[in-house]
């Protein structure tokens, strides 16, 4: 791709030229974020990476910023869990009356002059995107990530100070409630599309512990025609234990392009679940780097599609220090004429002996028109390691349903809890109550072809 | 209670029931006999509704009602069990989840009130002890790693806590150790009543030593060939099925 060959970048680049590059620290990083984005323009077919993403129909439409609408604040309470501490963000920006951020650490939302002159920012933020802290070469620049660095309004920024453990989950939710403007938009037509570009930065220093929920959702579920563009990045200093949970329950006609970074410092363990319901076209796009000695990280998910709807998750882990351990295991249920993509690159550099990297990719069609791709990727370059992959994709099984409804159990409660089952491997490691009984509920929800977006309703 | 006539059923166009009758009364315990491969476990499978198994010729009745028109949940409903040969394994289903999953199932189908929690818990605890199954079993999956007789105290269990009209036992006997074999035809002796029923298909006369059938049938090549009291048992124990033809089955 040569720079100003793709004419589809040309809105993006005037929502910048709109807003700014605004001031430090920030200013310059969003002006090498922008520059890179234009350099890189957006990916095509030809590129491997997202070969099998088709982003026509988000990039056919003019990008509007969603920020220009403001909710009432009621509107997010159906979200959020009982028993956290909470940053609530509404089409992008900050909603302080909704919020209760924790005590006794540092967050702030991005967008507050006061936060300006924070340590967390200057050091940290955009580390994953401008060389600091990215991938090996061959990665290249993840376009979204650049263009949510160089566009996002609004997010949040979590520090844990050394030997902090957070008793409560910090919830942080991204609500999008699009005009109705947009919402009318197909998703084939070139009309508008309202945009957001939620981002994250969560700093855990030594030895902290903390738990951040994630929720990305529609004020209605029957929404479409928006786009959520977000990015995450985690920094885990040595000794600290974080756990993140990503929910995307998108109404069903949004698109959402999602980008998370952690970097593990020795000894540090990051443990990720990665659950999605939402979305007519979906991609997450992961990068683990460990790189202390000892660093951990999980990666688990779990996608649900019906429909039409597509789901991307594209995993880049890497092993760049000795003794460091990695476990995916992504499991994926599809119905109507879904698809799904999983792209799991396990990277082991030379000097990463005594690796321990696991993946693991299950997919369970429940019609004959579902297609779940799997591709696993293992590079190693050291000699000392244990790397094992394995990737299923397989239907219900007939026996088991027959033996059920032998037993007097119904056909359609039988098949929910065979794919249930399936699926609890992941929805049963939320350890936090409130959670994993909302992940209980969506999933047979959109098992009853009910696509409920509201928890319970 | 059950009745079949001229039964015949095919798998991937190939003929294994031949034409079988069997008339089965309310109390009545019956055992069906008869060499590996000579279509009992299809006669079973026919029975529950199995879809890979097509029906081409005959009538099945359980209570005057046509069970080919029934799902297998509606014959489930009807008071029909099926002991599967096989029990299925399925990771990720707790078995006293599913156990309590199939007596509601089978509650709400007649049009009575779901068991709460509690009672559910007290009607399994008391079943399972009538069978002897060990607790730590009905903490795990459905069939999950079970061993071959505890999976076939399991199907007892569901038996028991099921309590059908007409139980189906499909070989319940193979795999189980002398004690096991006591167990279960203890949990069966204590389901006779006059309103229930028992196909009991087995290879051992060992089984009807304690659960004594008022009738026995031979089943062989896809047609019952003979049928008498319990004393053909003995005499198949002694002489096996050499002196049986198939090709002079009349019934
Ligand atoms: N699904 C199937 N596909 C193909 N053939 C089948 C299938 N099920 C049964 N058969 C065949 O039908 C015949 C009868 O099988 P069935 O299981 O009913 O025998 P059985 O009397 O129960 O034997 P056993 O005593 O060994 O349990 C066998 O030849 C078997 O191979
Ligand atoms: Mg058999």
């Amino acid at each position: 791709m040569t720079a100003g060959a793709d004419t589809r970048i040309g809105p993006y680049l005037e929502l910048f030229a709109g807003r700014g590059a605004g001031s430090e620290p920030l200013g310059t990083r969003r002006q090498q974020a922008i520059e890179r984005f234009e350099e890189a323009g957006f990916p095509t077919p030809r590129d491997e990476e997202w070969r099998q993403t088709n982003l026509g129909p988000i990039l056919r439409a003019r990008p509007v910023p969603a920020s220009g609408r403001v909710l009432g604040e009621g509107s997010a309470l159906p979200f959020l869990y009982p028993g956290c501490d909470r940053m609530v963000f509404v089409n992008g920006r900050y909603a302080p009356a909704a919020s209760s951020p924790p005590q006794g650490v540092t967050a702030f939302s991005l967008a507050d002059p006061a936060g300006a002159g924070s340590e967390l920012l200057a050091e940290h933020l955009g580390a994953s995107v401008d060389g600091r802290a990215s991938c090996s070469a061959d990665a290249g620049v993840h376009p979204f990530a650049a263009l949510n660095t160089a566009l996002f309004e609004d997010g949040a920024a979590i520090g844990i100070p050394a030997g902090t453990a957070l008793e409560r989950p910090i919830q942080v939710l991204w609500l999008s409630a699009p005009s109705a403007d947009a919402a009318a938009g197909d998703n084939g037509a070139p009309g508008s599309i309202e945009v957001s570009f939620p981002r994250l930065l969560v700093v855990a220093g030594e030895n902290s512990q903390a738990s951040v929920i994630e929720t990305f959702a529609a004020a209605d579920p029957a929404a479409g025609g928006y786009f959520v563009c977000p990015a995450a990045e985690f920094v885990c200093a040595a000794g600290s234990v974080v756990r993140h949970t990503r929910l995307q329950a998108d109404a069903v006609g949004a698109f959402h392009l999602g980008f998370q970074h952690a970097r593990l410092d020795r000894a540090a363990a990051f443990d990720s679940s990665s659950l999605a319901f939402g979305g007519a076209l979906v991609r997450n796009d992961t990068v683990a780097l460990l790189d202390g000695e000892g660093a951990d990280c999980t990666l688990d998910g779990l996608y649900v599609l019906a429909g039409s709807q597509f789901t991307g998750n594209h995993m880049r882990v890497e092993h760049r220090q000795p003794h460091t351990t990695s476990h995916q295991l992504y499991k994926g249920v599809l119905d109507g004429q879904a698809r799904s993509v999983f792209n799991g690159r396990i990277y082991v550099h030379q000097a990463a002996q005594k690796t321990d990297a696991k993946q693991t990719n299950r997919n369970l069609l429940l019609s004959k028109a579902a297609l779940a791709n799997s591709n696993p990727q293992l590079e190693i370059f050291a000699d000392d390691v244990r790397c094992t992959h394995g990737s299923t994709i397989g239907r219900l099984d007939e026996d088991a349903l027959f033996y059920l409804r032998a037993r007097g159990i119904g056909f359609e409660e039988a098949h929910g809890m065979l794919v249930h089952a399936f699926a609890r491997e992941v929805t049963d490691k939320a350890t936090f109550e409130p959670l994993r009984r909302d992940l209980e509920a969506r999933l047979f929800a959109s098992l009853n072809g009910v696509r409920s977006n509201g928890r319970g309703g | 209670m059950l009745r079949v006539r001229d039964l015949h059923a095919r798998v991937e166009q190939q003929e294994i029931l031949k034409g079988v009758d069997l008339e089965v009364k309310a109390g009545e315990v019956h055992a069906v006999m008869g060499p590996n491969g000579s279509g009992k476990s299809t006669l079973a499978q026919v029975l529950a509704g199995k879809e890979d198994y097509e029906v081409t010729a005959g009538s099945l009745e359980l209570e005057g009602e046509d069970l080919q028109e029934m799902a297998p949940e509606e014959r489930a409903h009807a008071g029909l069990f099926l002991a599967f040969q096989y029990p299925v394994e399925i990771p990720g289903v707790g078995n006293s989840y599913f156990l309590k999953a199939a007596v509601n199932a089978n509650r709400k189908a007649r049009g009575e009130s779901e068991l709460d929690a509690m009672d559910f818990l007290k009607l399994l605890r008391e079943r399972a002890t009538l069978v002897d199954v060990d607790e730590a079993l009905l903490r795990r999956p459905v069939n999950d790693g079970f061993s071959g007789g505890e999976k076939k105290r399991n199907e007892i269990l569901q038996m028991a806590v099921l309590e059908p009209r007409l139980a189906v036992l499909d070989e319940t006997d193979s795999g189980l150790d002398i004690d096991a074999l006591k167990t279960v035809a203890a949990g069966v002796n204590a389901l006779r009543a006059e309103n229930r029923a028992f196909v009991v298909i087995t290879h051992y006369q060992r089984l009807l030593n304690y659960i004594v059938p008022d009738h026995v049938h031979v089943l062989l090549d896809g047609r019952i060939v003979r049928s008498g009291g319990s004393e053909l048992a003995h005499e198949l124990e002694e002489k096996g099925y050499a002196g049986f033809d198939g090709a002079r089955a009349g019934a």
